[in-house]
C-alpha cells in the first residue's frame, strides 16, 4: 500500500484522527506521518525485521554465493526473507553462511542437553560421556570416591561399546 | 492457566503459572514453510497413530482447528492452551489436550509439533517432567530431525537446541508502580531472558503480568535453563514483595484505597472492558496476596481473569456477543464471582 498522503513511499504508519466527532483512519509514509503530525514516528518493528537485520548485515559482506537446499529447493534468499528454513537438512546447506548468525543468536552454537532415544549412536555417546565426565569431578571434588568410581566404570563401558 | 487448574504451586500468589515447551521437527517431513497440505494430514495421522493408545499421561482430546468454531479457538488460546498462530490458522492444524487442560501437543504450528505443559506457581521442573516423558515416547516411535551440532532442528533457527522455551508468568504490580520493572527487563535480557507481556511474542503487558523466558535454546541443557529462569523468578519475587511491603508501610491508606476502589469498581460496575477489569483485578490480586482483602481466593480470581476474556466469555454465554454485550456480560460475571458467596442471586 502507498502513503495516501505523497502516493510514492509505501504506507506503514495507521493516523487515526477524529474529524467531526468521526474516526478517520489515514495510511502514511514514516515521512509524511512525521510531517502531518508533528511527532516523530517510528514504523512498529517486530521480530522479524530483527532476525532480518541480523542475517542482512552479513548479505552485504559475502553477497554473491548462493546457497541452495538440496533437498527442499529453499535458497538461502527465501530463508532470510521468512527466517524458517524449509527442511531439516536446510541447516546443513546454509551452514557456512548461517553458522555464524547461529552463534550470533546464542551466543554458542553446539547443543548441550536432552538427546532423542532413536538416533544413531555416535551421537548420543559423546554427549553422555561428556555428561558423566562433568558428573565425575564433581563427585571426585565432594570426595565421593564410591560414587566417583560408578561414574568411571559407566565411562569406560560406553566408551568401549562405542 | 487453564480453567479446570485449581491446584495452587509454590507462590502461586505472584508466580501464576510456568510453562515449557518443547518445539519438535520430524526427519522425513518437510518443515512448515515447505509443507503441502497432504504433508500436513500426513504429519496429523502420523501423530494420532502415535498417541493414540496411550495411557501414561491421562486421555488425550483431539482439538481439531479446521472444523472448531474460532471462538472456542481463541478461548483455547486465552487459556494457553494453544498459540495464537494456531488459533489463526484455519486448516490442517490442531492439537491434544488432556482432561486437566495441563498438557497440550499442537500439530502443524512453526514446528511439527509442540510439547507444552503449563502449572500453577513455580514448577517449571514438573512441567518440563511432563513435556520430557512425552518427547521420549513420541522419539521411541519415530525420527526426530536432530543434528550432533545444532540439537533438535526446529523452523527458526532461534529456537534450535533443546527447542526448549521455559516461561513463568509474573504477577509485578509493585514493580510496575515504583518503575523498577524497567531496570528487571533491561537485566533479564543482559542474561539471555526475555520479558514479555501474556501472550508471549509481541504481546503487551496487561495487568502487570509478565511472562519471563529463556532467549537462549542452544547451548545450555534443559536443566540448565530451567535453573536460570527459576533462578532468576525467585530474584523477581523476593524483590516484587519487598516492595510490596515498603509500598504498604509508607502509606498504608493510599495502598488499601487502590486496593479498595478497584474491589468497590469491580463489584458495582454494570460495563466494563477488559483492559480496564485485567487493570483492577491487578489491584484486587494484589490486596488478596497481601492479606487486604480476606475474602477471595488468588486460584478463583485466576480463573475469574481466565473467564472474563473476550472469547471465553462468548463460550460460556453459549452464543457470539458483540463488543458493547460483552463489556455488560463481563461486569456481570465478575459480580457474581468477587460477591460473597451468600450475596449472591
Amino acid at each position: 500500500m502507498l502513503c495516501q498522503n505523497c502516493q510514492k513511499r509505501p504506507a506503514k504508519v495507521q493516523l487515526t484522527q477524529i474529524k467531526n466527532n468521526a474516526k478517520v483512519d489515514i495510511y502514511l509514509c514514516e515521512q509524511c506521518a512525521n510531517e502531518i503530525s508533528h511527532t516523530e514516528f517510528v514504523a512498529p518493528f517486530g521480530f522479524n525485521d530483527l532476525l532480518f537485520g541480523l542475517f542482512g548485515s552479513q548479505i552485504k559482506q559475502d553477497a554473491p554465493v548462493a546457497l541452495k537446499c538440496s533437498e527442499c529447493g529453499m535458497e538461502y534468499s527465501e530463508f532470510l526473507k521468512s527466517s524458517r528454513v524449509g527442511c531439516s537438512k536446510c541447516y546443513k546447506a546454509f551452514e557456512p553462511k548461517l553458522d555464524s548468525i547461529i552463534k550470533r543468536l546464542h551466543g554458542n552454537a553446539e547443543h548441550h542437553g536432552k538427546v532423542p532415544n532413536r538416533v544413531s549412536s555416535n551421537i548420543s555417546v559423546p554427549n553422555e560421556v561428556e555428561k558423566l565426565k562433568q558428573l565425575l569431578n564433581g563427585a571426585i571434588q565432594k570426595e565421593e570416591y564410591e560414587e566417583a568410581a560408578k561414574i568411571r566404570d559407566r565411562i569406560r563401558s560406553l566408551e568401549v561399546g562405542e | 492457566m487453564s480453567v479446570k487448574e485449581s491446584e495452587r504451586g509454590p507462590e502461586y500468589d505472584i508466580a501464576v503459572t510456568s510453562r515449557v515447551r518443547l518445539a519438535r521437527n520430524f526427519e522425513d517431513i518437510p518443515f512448515s514453510a515447505r509443507m503441502s497440505a497432504k504433508h500436513q494430514a500426513e504429519l496429523i495421522q502420523k501423530m494420532q497413530q502415535i498417541l493414540s493408545g496411550n495411557k501414561a499421561f491421562g486421555r488425550l482430546m483431539y482439538a481439531d482447528m479446521t472444523s472448531m468454531h474460532p471462538i472456542d479457538k481463541i478461548s483455547l488460546m486465552e487459556r494457553h492452551l494453544i498459540s495464537p498462530d494456531l488459533a489463526e490458522t484455519k486448516e490442517n492444524c490442531g492439537a491434544y489436550i488432556n482432561e486437566d487442560e495441563n498438557l497440550s501437543i499442537m500439530i502443524n504450528e512453526e514446528d511439527h509439533i509442540r510439547i507444552q505443559a503449563i502449572f500453577s506457581g513455580i514448577q517449571l521442573d514438573k512441567a518440563y517432567k511432563i513435556c520430557d516423558g512425552i518427547d521420549s515416547i513420541i522419539s521411541e516411535k519415530a525420527d526426530y530431525a536432530f543434528d550432533d551440532k545444532y540439537g533438535y532442528l526446529t523452523s527458526c533457527p532461534t529456537n534450535l537446541g533443546t527447542g526448549m522455551r521455559a516461561s513463568v508468568m509474573l504477577h509485578l504490580p509493585a514493580l510496575v508502580m515504583t518503575g523498577y520493572i524497567k531496570s528487571i527487563l533491561e537485566s533479564c535480557n543482559k542474561v539471555g531472558v526475555t520479558v514479555r507481556g501474556i501472550y508471549g511474542e509481541n504481546s503487551e503487558a496487561v495487568g502487570d503480568m509478565f511472562q519471563v523466558s529463556n532467549q537462549i535454546s542452544l547451548g545450555r541443557s534443559e536443566e540448565e535453563t530451567i535453573a536460570c529462569i527459576d533462578g532468576i523468578c525467585k530474584q523477581i519475587i523476593d524483590r516484587e514483595k519487598a516492595l510490596r511491603l515498603q509500598l504498604y508501610r509508607k502509606n498504608i491508606y493510599k495502598f488499601e484505597d487502590r486496593v479498595f476502589r478497584s474491589y468497590g469498581l469491580l463489584l458495582n460496575a454494570r460495563i466494563i472492558s477488559s483492559q480496564e477489569c485485567f487493570k483492577l483485578l491487578s489491584d484486587v490480586r494484589l490486596g488478596v496476596s497481601m492479606g487486604i482483602i480476606k475474602d477471595i481466593d488468588i486460584a478463583g480470581l485466576n480463573e475469574t481473569v481466565v473467564l472474563s476474556q473476550p472469547a471465553t466469555l462468548q463460550k460460556i454465554s453459549g452464543k457470539p456477543l458483540n463488543h458493547d454485550e460483552r463489556d455488560i456480560k463481563r461486569a456481570e460475571l465478575i459480580r457474581q464471582r468477587l460477591l460473597p458467596a451468600e450475596k449472591r442471586d
